[in-house]
């Protein structure tokens, strides 16, 4: 009974998140990239104030934790095509130069942040191994309109 | 004559695979995540549409369109060392299994002979299917090995639930012997 108290408001809260905040953003790399940036470095713990309020701290917390874990396996299993489509639609949604955020990305490779605690290796190491191939493949596709990312 | 050249080109056959598993061991010059050390355990108990996607032709044949050699070495360099990795966890969790296995039958009171043979043909044959599908990855490459892949990950889930099944069954037949 008391595993099905606390079930019930975490799936509530991550109905919350997916229709509120996440079904917004139009990929679900942009939504990886979203939910990853609710953690904290040091502790792992998530935070959402709106979640938070409406529901509580440690539900929220849980309710974030899932839905990382959901998009992030969602995102490592994507074809290197559907990657790099969603990488395009990501550049165009951040209002950056998208030039600026390739560089970014390849430098300092921020998307390592982007992977959930306690998932599977090989998925893990397959999702940046993808992200890396996808930072080379997208300057020589084609792009919709002229923030075409150059060859840094 | 013929039966010195018959016995000499299985040997540098051999020679040759060594020299080139020797080779892609040495090379450091493309970093690759799977380089890392990682826990064998976690890199083999892969879910299998992850294997699968490892192992994706729909990947190649599309980097292939983008006519670009050193994106090719690449693509091939990332699924290679990642694949491998695979093999290497899953084979040294296979070993893993098997070791427990064989403690506790040790200790076990009531052995059964065909479930026994059964698990060591099982261990037998994938470790077998291990060897090959490493073999072919060094030989061919990844991108044409899905289908050994996905069998291999089969096997070694079925090994899995086998020897689970037993670690299970053993102190409920301890209790009903005493």
């Amino acid at each position: 009974m008391k595993a099905v108290l606390t079930v019930v408001p975490v799936q509530q809260a991550y109905d919350d998140l997916l229709q509120r905040s996440l079904a917004k953003i139009p990929c679900d790399l942009g939504r990886l990239i979203y939910v990853a940036s609710m953690r904290d470095y040091n502790t792992g713990k998530y935070h959402h104030d709106g979640l938070a309020a409406s529901f509580s701290p440690a539900v929220a917390r849980a309710a974030l934790e899932m839905a990382h874990r959901d998009i992030f396996y969602k995102v490592a299993g994507l074809p290197l095509i559907e990657l790099a489509k969603q990488m395009i639609t990501y550049l165009q949604s951040c209002h950056e130069d998208p030039a600026e955020v390739l560089r970014a990305w390849r430098r300092l490779e921020p998307y390592r942040v982007a992977i959930p605690m306690n998932i599977n290796t090989t998925v893990a190491a397959l999702f940046i191994s993808n992200v890396k191939l996808a930072l080379v493949i997208l300057p020589r596709l084609p792009l919709p309109d002229r923030s075409h990312p150059s060859v840094a | 004559m013929m039966p010195i050249t018959l016995s000499v080109l299985p040997a540098a056959l051999i020679a040759i695979f060594l020299w080139r598993v020797w080779k892609s061991g040495s090379h450091r010059d493309i970093e690759t995540f799977a380089d890392a050390q990682m826990d064998d355990e976690q890199f083999a108990r892969c879910p299998g549409e992850f294997v699968a996607a490892l192992f994706r032709r729909e990947d190649w044949e599309f980097v292939s369109q983008l006519d670009s050699e050193p994106l090719k070495a690449l693509f091939l360099a990332e699924r290679k060392s990642l694949a491998i990795a695979w093999v290497r966890a899953t084979a040294a969790l296979t070993r893993r299994i098997m070791r427990e296995h064989v403690i506790a039958s040790r200790s076990s009171s009531d052995l059964e002979i065909g479930t026994e043979v059964q698990i060591y043909s099982q261990y037998v044959a994938l470790r077998g299917a291990c060897t090959l599908l490493h073999l072919s990855i060094e030989v061919a490459g990844p991108v044409r090995l899905g289908n050994l892949s996905q069998r291999v990950h089969r096997m070694s889930e079925r090994l899995s639930a086998a020897q689970e099944a037993l670690a299970a069954a053993n102190p409920i037949r301890k209790l009903q012997g005493t």
